[in-house]
Order: structure tokens, then sequence, then C-alpha cells
């Protein structure tokens, strides 16, 4: 029979045994105010450029519709493009509000099956029915049809100019010729830009009032703890980094170059694919570095510890920049070039020695618990 | 207390002891547990160690590589750390003392799928491996004392990742993931192939109909009468929902689980694993960018509900029917319990034994023979 010193002793030794390896971390008060200021100051400006940026797209699809000519074409090539940069300045944005009702396969459905977003175009089209392009009606039909993927097949041509540039010929007489298929084919588009209208809108508005409930320490049900939901934060910024080295960059570049796969490269009919890790670097700064409250570097408590990362990140995301810079062709041609794959191999190194740094290096300081599973499955 | 005295008295228990002495170190109906984790350095190292039925980690080691699952010996306080797919290093791993006994010896143009098992008495285990530019499947067998590569069967498919042997029936099931490019969105060639245990000619062979040609079946769990749970991982989750987890009977017949529609909306379609309770009547798969523990009865195929775990993958069958220990990526280590007073299934019902962030368990969770 255990003496009751002897109980005490282990009951202490017990609790003990719980305590002592749970490491030393910022206080839940402190990661509120993180939380709070990474939903105000960099969560919401990107969510209201991509709101006006698609509003301005559904004011120049009302203009095609009023006069479908080359003019109003370029309205809209023009709208795409500005929602598009937009949105890239959103990937990062993996939990909270946009991961409700499909929002963000519904903006961008990518990377994507081959196939299926042409047939659900064609199918659309050779249905022409106007019911289906109702806001209620469209938001349920195919994530592949809904945003930037199908956009892009609608205003692009699935084959370069003669120069390797993007091509809109085919596109745009489909869409000037004065027939009921052109009709319906803007009517298409139209339904497309109030579909991103609309998620815009609704997501700005769910991110302020989250931003709000994160500063009150309450997480919306999208986090159980301040803790969890910053580790999520977090977590985002290293989803878009692995998204540009293994997605953007890996896939199209494969192996070799018999293993190369142009058409993988992400809106490579626009000529965008290389714009768009750009806009996703100067993004990552951004929610890297630019805030002194809501900017991932705020996480770093201890000054010498922050300086150095803060150093290592500028120094590894410009080296990315300049990388970049060094791609003379755009990706899809480049990837299935011996010698510019050669250019494109330096920038998919610099972008995972990116990636590295939050992945091996920052997570402790900054006092992040990086998901084992979530990342990356059972493979990679 | 010292390392040496527990670990002597670790192999004591996995190897058979007195009841007297398992009642007294066993305090949960005799289970323990063996998990992969991420190194507590911080440093982006990789460690193996035994949990305990209540959650305590009563030994851990230092891996030189990322394990998936770690295998155990069917009798010896030995087991196999398989290297996470696609793996150059799957160790030998001593119980007793937390040292690396060997490597296996893994041929230059195939990798490791991350997956493995003992055959037999435990002379010989299996591993899946892949052609490392091709992806075609093989099952490499592997000298248990020694790590010597003795010969290899084809596994019928391309990308294997889970094997099973089931000495019963004299036969083992290979899950072909079937995908070649695992950042690429579209169709894959899955299958489940079915091998003799005596010389490895197939038996029998599964595929998925067409419209559920995204689908991986990838890992497996196996109950007492011989049926397969089957967990798979859509490689275009965004385009839509398809079922996740199947069971397959003793003819390859597959039917499926269904998951609740809010529910499957966060799976984002990848299931981590899978397992099957003492009494063979609950089935459990997680989901990790869920958060969630999902649980069905067998008999009925009938959905029981689900319980949060925070980057939840580990899962794997308690001492008492019904029960399940669960971890996560988090260090969230939970006791779920699925049968009421009564001995039917119910709506699961969750113990936190611990939750200390500074463990982070990998994918598979392994029981260690009570």
């Amino acid at each position: 029979m255990p003496t009751r010193r002897q109980t005490l002793v282990s009951v202490i030794t017990a609790a003990l045994w719980q305590i002592l390896p749970r490491p030393v971390r910022a206080a839940d008060r402190s990661l509120t105010a993180f939380n709070a200021a990474f939903g105000e100051r960099i969560a919401l400006p990107p969510l209201a450029q991509f709101q006006s940026a698609t509003a301005a797209l559904a004011t120049a699809v009302q203009s095609m519709k009023q006069a479908p000519d080359a003019a109003g074409f370029a309205g809209m090539v023009q709208g795409f493009h500005d929602v598009s940069d937009a949105w890239m300045g959103l990937q990062f944005l993996r939990f909270g509000p946009l991961t409700q009702n499909q929002r963000l396969d519904r903006i961008a459905y990518w990377p994507e099956r081959s196939n299926i977003t042409e047939k659900q175009i064609a199918a659309f089209l050779a249905a022409a029915d106007e019911s289906k392009l109702a806001p209620a009606s469209f938001a349920t039909a195919s994530v592949a049809l809904q945003g930037l993927t199908s956009l892009e097949r609608l205003l692009f041509d699935s084959e370069h100019a003669a120069d390797g540039k993007p091509s809109s010929e085919k596109a745009m007489a489909q869409l000037t010729a004065r027939t009921l298929a052109a009709a319906y084919r803007i009517d298409l588009i139209g339904a497309i830009a109030a579909n991103l209208r609309q998620i815009a809108t609704e997501s700005y508005a769910a991110w302020q009032d989250f931003a709000a409930r994160l500063a009150k320490g309450d997480q919306a049900g999208f986090a159980a703890s301040p803790q969890e939901a910053t580790n999520q934060i977090y977590a985002g910024l290293v989803t878009v980094s692995q998204l540009m080295g293994g997605q953007k960059l890996g896939l199209p570049l494969g192996k070799s170059l018999e293993a190369a796969k142009p058409h993988q490269a992400e809106q490579w009919r626009s000529g965008r694919s290389l714009r768009n890790i750009a806009r996703n670097i100067t993004t990552l700064k951004q929610a890297l570095l630019s805030d002194p409250a809501g900017s991932a570097i705020a996480l770093v408590t201890v000054p010498d510890a922050a300086a150095s990362l803060r150093q290592k990140l500028a120094t590894a995301l410009d080296a990315c920049e300049q990388a970049l810079a060094g791609v003379s062709l755009p990706l899809d041609l480049a990837v299935a070039d011996a010698t510019a794959r050669s250019q494109v191999q330096p920038l998919l190194v610099k972008v995972n020695q990116f990636r590295d740094i939050l992945t091996n290096e920052m997570p402790k300081a900054a006092g992040i618990t990086l998901g084992f599973n979530d990342l990356d499955g059972d493979s990679g | 207390m010292e390392k040496a005295r527990f670990w002597s008295r670790l192999a004591a228990a996995i190897t058979g002891t007195t009841a007297e002495t398992r009642s007294r170190i066993m305090p949960e109906g005799g289970a323990r547990f063996l998990s992969a984790c991420l190194g507590r350095d911080g440093a982006g190292s990789f460690e193996a160690a035994i949990l305990e039925a209540d959650g305590r980690v009563s030994m851990q080691t230092m891996l030189k590589m990322r394990a998936h699952e770690m295998a155990l010996h069917p009798s010896r306080a030995i087991c196999l750390a398989a290297g996470r797919q696609p793996g150059r290093y799957s160790t030998m791993i001593d119980l007793a003392t937390g040292r690396s006994l060997f490597d296996l010896a893994l041929a230059a143009d195939h990798e490791f799928n991350g997956h493995a098992a003992f055959i037999g008495a435990g002379e010989e285990l299996i591993t899946t491996e892949g052609h490392v530019e091709t992806s075609l499947g093989r099952l490499s067998f592997y000298d248990a004392a020694t790590g010597r590569w003795l010969r290899a069967w084809p596994s019928h498919g391309i990308e294997p990742h889970e094997a099973l042997v089931d000495e019963a029936r004299r036969r083992m099931i290979v899950a072909n993931g079937g995908i070649l490019q695992r950042q690429a969105v579209g169709e894959v060639e899955s299958s489940l192939v079915v091998l003799d245990l005596m010389d490895g000619h197939v038996i029998g062979r599964t595929v998925l109909p067409e419209e559920l040609a995204t689908l991986s079946m990838r890992h497996l769990a196996m109950t007492a009468s011989g049926e397969i749970a089957v967990a798979m991982q859509d490689q275009d989750a965004q385009s839509d929902l398809r079922p996740l987890v199947g069971i397959m009977d003793l003819r390859g017949r597959l039917r499926f689980l269904e998951i609740p529609r809010e529910i499957a909306l966060t799976t984002r379609g990848y299931i981590g694993s899978i397992a099957v309770d003492r009494a063979s009547r609950i089935t459990c798969a997680t989901s990790p960018k869920g958060n969630v523990a999902m649980f069905w009865s067998l008999a009925e195929g009938r959905w029981l509900g689900a319980i949060p775990v925070a980057d939840g993958c580990g899962v794997a069958p308690a001492g008492a029917p019904g029960t399940f220990l669960l971890t996560g990526g988090r260090g969230d280590i939970l006791l779920a319990r699925t049968l009421d007073a009564a001995d039917m299934p119910m709506k699961p019902e969750a113990t936190v034994l611990t939750r200390n962030s500074s463990w982070q368990w990998d994918n598979h969770l392994t029981l260690l023979a009570a």
C-alpha cells in the first residue's frame, strides 16, 4: 500500500511528465493580436483588390454585350489579367472563409484534369441554356466551369501565335461574330464574371467578420485555438511556396526534357505562368516581412533571430526574383527547350531553398507547429 | 527511470511475460503502439517512438530518414521502419535498445514506397517498391536477420503502396496506387491485386469503374473474415466528391462507405490511414486535412460519426473491442470508443490521452501485440 507521500510524489511526477516536455511559446493573447493584424493588414487588402478586379471584369463584360467588338474583347482580356493578378495575391489564404463553399476551387480549378474544362464548356455551349447561367444555378455547376480556368479558355486559343506569344485570334472571332452562339458565349463569360464577383464580395465580408472575431480569440470554428489559427495562417504561406515549386515549376519541368509537360504550366494559354510566380513572390514578401504586427516575421519575438530570419527570407526571395528574370522564354516553351530548361532549373532550386527556410528554420523560432500530415500525404 | 531498465521491461512485455507483470506495466488491456514522428530538435530530423496505451512515450530513437509504416515482427522485439515513399532507406530497429540494426539492401533502381510486412514466423519480410523511373511495382523479399535481398514479385501494377499478408488464406493483397506524378491532377491506374503467398501468381484483381478513375487505392486493413478495408486518395478532389473508403469482399467486389457531405468537403480527397478494431466490427479512416477520424460499423456499412483530431492520421485498434488509438501531427493522442454498454455500435466518443505538441505523430500507428 503506497504511503501518502509516495502517492503525492507520483501524482506530481505524472503532472510534471505532462508539463515538462511542452515547449515555451508565445502567450495566446499575443497570438490573438497577430491573428487579428494578419486578418486586417495582410488578408483584407488583397481581398479588396480581388473584389474590385472582379467588379471591373463584370463591367467589361457588360460593355462587350453592348458592343461585341475588338475593343470590347480587349477590355475583357484586361479584366481577366487583373483578376488573375489579384488571385495570385490570395493563394496563400488557405485557411478561413476561402475554404468554405469551395471558393478556392471555384475561383480557379487548377491543376486541372485534362479535358474536363473543355467538356464542360462544350456541354454548356451546345445546350445554350440561359437558365443555367443564372447566379444560383451557375454556382453549383462544375468547378471547372466557374472561374478563371474556363475564362482563360474562352479568351485565349490553345495554340500560340507563330512567335510563341499568346493568341486570341479564334477566341475573339467566336465572340465578335454576330450570332446567337457568340451571344451565349459572352453570356457565359458574364456568368463567370458575376460568379467571381459574388465569391469576392462574400469572401471580403467573411474575412472582415473573421478578422474581428480573431481579435477576440474566437476562431469561428476554423481552428480550435489562437495557436491553431496562427499555425494554419503560417501553413498557408508554406503551401504557396510548395505550389510554386512543386506544381507551377516542377510539374511542367519534369525530370528530363522527354518528361516535360508544358501544358501543366499555370495559365499557359494567356502567357501568365511566370508572371503568376512573380506575383506569388511579391505576395510572400508582404505576408512574411511587410507589417510589424501582422506579417509572419512578427511571430519571431527574439530580436536576433528575427533580424537573421528577415535577412534570410529577403535574400531568398530576391534570389527567386533574379532567377525568374533569367528565364528568357514563356514557361511552357522554356521547359520544352533544351537550353531554356537550364534557366528554369535554377529558379526551381531557389524556390525550394526559400521553401526550406519556411519549413525547417522558421517554425521553431516563430513558435509554429507545422502539421506533419496535412502538408504532404504519404508520398512525395 | 533509466532507459535500459525501461527498454528491457518493454522487451519482456513484448516477448511475453507473467500476467501480473503485464497488468503492472500495461494499464489498458495490454496494448502499446509504434509510430514514426518528427524529430523534436526542430531541425527537420525524424524519430520513431513507442507509445503506451495511456499516451505516454516510453521509448524513442533517431532515424536517418522519415519512416512511414513501422512493421512489427511476429514474435521478436524488432520492427522495420519503412522509409517513406520515395525512400532510399528502411531500417530494422531493436525495440529493446532502440538501436538501428541494419538497413535493407535496396536495389539502386528501385525505391521504397513506405510499407512493409513480415512473412510467416518472421524469417523474411516484404516491402512495396517502385522502379525509380517507371514506378512499375514490385514486392521485394528480404532476409529479416540481415536485410539481404532475396527475390521480388511484380505487383502487377504501378506505384504499389501498402501490402497485407493474409497467412490464413495464403494470400497477399497489394494496393497499387497507380499515381505517376503526385502533383498531377487526373486519372490514375489503381488496382487491388491478390497474390498467392506461395509463388506470387495473381489470384484476383479489382479495379475501380471509369467514373472513379481519379481514385488511388493506397491503404489497407483486414477483418477477421478476410474482407479488406481500403482507403483512397482522389487525384482530382476539386471536381467532385467521390467515395474514399471501401470494403473489398473475398470475391474481390468493392462496396463504398459513405461520408456525410459536410465532412467529405473537408477531406480534400485524402484519407491518411485505415484500421479495423480488434473484434472486426468497426472500421476507422482518418482525414488529416479535415482533422477528423471517421467511423463506420462493418456489419451494416453504417456511418457512426467523426471525432476531431488535429492533423489526425495515425489509427490502430486498441485492446478492447470497438476501441482505437488515434494520433495527430500536432501531438494529440486520443482513445476512441464505438461500442456502447450493450455492445452495440454507437456515435464514437473519445478521451484525450495527451495533447503534447512537441510530439508530431506521422501518418501511421502500429499496434504492438499485447
